[in-house]
């Protein structure tokens, strides 16, 4: 579901990149520290994304330390030190995590269910510990679950609007993003994050498609090909204009939301999230759509 | 008060081809237009404010007190007197081909125009599916652009040029909309490959024109 929301490395300059590799890093680090050491593996770069604009909105610069972590002990890596944008993204991981463990139990068959149920316990203590932590988390774990069944409803009605399907995962993380903020900054950090949520949404929908359409699972664009009585393939390169150009308009509306932080223009985390929405992310949409179901590289984003 | 400079983000040194060079690259960045229906449309429009404020301060400093009254040089009035919605109003070329639907298609340009974009949604769902002629799917396209719902609107806009393709007003919604997305998407969609066999090539190429020439590019050919 995840890994669309990246920065296209090749066109940051060496020190705003080594800033993102260590709020990549500290993230990272925030979620093995705060939490469990296995919320790391859930680590994607949508919570980096997270806690980059949130480290802009509460304007924490951050200190680089260099530390050893699990994934490299030998070597001491710089990396972000623990602040309240690390923390809060690492418990934005854990909610999401649990919530997606339980939507796969009700989802999957067999084996994988068998195993989402061995993993569930888990992910709830996890999730679990990050609300003994922070008592603000309930409110947002209220709007979370509103939003996730809002998105359930709409997938069980079949709709074949692509933007109705994607608005309640907009929703949820313009939710997330706006947490704790209030005024101008909750109303930008908002922005940012539904734009972010729909395009994520709209992208993995692409993705999944001719996937979707053989398995049967719901997917608008899926819905969408069948009312033009056309595959999905098809409908995919027939609509590949109209497809791009939303995704991109979706980009360019969190860009332009993220460009009123008033920190926006000297903050050293600004140049990365840039690249990532007028950059990172297009590419990523052009990729998927020049090969819907070819999964995008998952790797470390140094090796990219 | 804030450091016009600072809004700037030019040094007090900096030329006055610098300063203006800042306030066109800001004055770009956070143009109405670029929020134009957007939910955040009072903020750009303040930041914009305070841009122009900030040059024509600087434009005040530099050009002295007796020409303080003219610092904006058209910058200023033209970025400042932005009115939310001037992108809807003027359009009526539908006109005349449509029966009953006429006034409410009316109504609902009118909310469009004041802003009212929720209530101009409820009025367009409430006209018949037989109504629904290229100006409904015009407006239709616009409530839902201002939504933020880019798929939608352009598929709206799309139905409303197949339906009057000589409209001009369908046909720049739909353009905009394209060219907002690639405002500023360039480099990765700009970036192609050169191969070695593209470098053999040019080089080839080159050697001939050379010879054509009387010269000689690689001589082992």
């Amino acid at each position: 579901m995840f890994g669309y929301v990246r920065v296209q490395a090749d066109d940051l300059r060496v020190r705003e990149y080594a800033y993102y590799r260590a709020v990549y890093c500290g993230t990272c680090r925030s979620m093995e520290k705060n939490i469990s050491p296995l919320l790391s593996f859930s680590l994607r770069y949508d919570f980096v994304l997270l806690a980059l604009v949130r480290m802009v909105l509460s304007d924490i610069r951050g200190e680089i330390v260099p530390r050893r972590c699990m994934a490299n002990p030998l070597r001491r890596r710089p990396m972000m030190a623990d602040n309240p944008a690390l923390a809060f993204s690492a418990e934005c991981a854990a909610m999401l995590t649990h919530f997606g463990v339980q939507d796969n139990i009700a989802d999957e068959r067999g084996t994988k269910r068998i195993l989402y149920r061995m993993l569930s316990p888990v992910t709830a203590a996890m999730y679990q510990k990050a609300r003994r932590g922070d008592d603000t988390l309930s409110a947002l774990d209220e709007t979370v679950r509103a939003s996730l069944s809002a998105l359930a409803e709409l997938e069980h009605s079949g709709t074949s609007s692509p933007d109705a399907a994607a608005q309640p995962f907009g929703d949820l993380l313009g939710a997330m993003f706006a947490h704790g903020y209030n005024g101008s900054a909750r109303r930008i950090a908002e922005g940012i994050g539904i734009h972010t949520g729909r395009f994520i949404y709209l992208c993995d929908a692409a993705d999944d498609a001719p996937a979707d359409e053989k398995s049967g699972s719901y997917n608008p664009f899926v819905y969408a090909a069948k009312e033009e009585h056309l595959t999905v393939t098809d409908y995919l390169k027939l609509y590949r204009e109209r497809i791009e150009t939303a995704l991109n308009m979706e980009c360019t509306a969190a860009y332009r939301a993220f460009a009123l932080c008033d920190t926006a223009d000297t903050h050293p985390a600004s140049p990365c999230i840039e690249n990532i929405f007028l950059d990172g992310m297009p590419a990523a949409a052009k990729h998927v759509l020049d090969m819907p179901g070819v999964p995008l590289s998952k790797k470390d984003p140094s090796k990219q | 008060m804030t450091d016009p400079y600072k809004v700037l983000g030019v040094s007090r040194d900096a030329t006055d081809e610098d300063v203006k060079k800042a306030y066109r690259n800001l004055a770009r960045k956070y143009h109405p237009d670029n929020y134009s229906g957007s939910d955040l449309a009072d903020l750009a429009g303040e930041k914009m404010k305070e841009i122009n404020e900030a040059y024509d301060q600087i434009q005040k400093e530099r050009s002295g007190k007796g020409n303080a009254g003219n610092g904006s040089t058209g910058y200023g009035s033209t970025y400042g007197g932005y009115n939310a919605g001037t992108g809807y109003t003027g359009g009526n070329s539908a006109g005349g081909n449509y029966s009953g639907g006429a006034a409410t298609l009316g109504r609902a340009r009118s909310l469009i125009n004041a802003g009212r974009y929720s209530e101009a949604g409820i009025v367009l769902d409430s006209i018949a599916q037989s109504a629904r002629n290229a100006e409904w799917n015009y407006l239709k396209g616009c409530v839902l652009l201002q939504r933020g719902w880019y798929y939608d609107a352009q598929k709206y806009f799309e139905v409303a040029c197949y339906m009057e393709p000589g409209n001009a007003e369908y046909q720049a919604a739909l353009a905009s909309i394209r060219n907002s997305a690639g405002q500023y998407g360039k480099t990765y969609q700009q970036t192609q490959n050169c191969s070695a066999c593209d470098l053999c090539t040019g080089l080839a190429c080159a050697d001939c024109l050379c010879e054509c020439c009387g010269g000689d590019l690689i001589r082992c050919c």
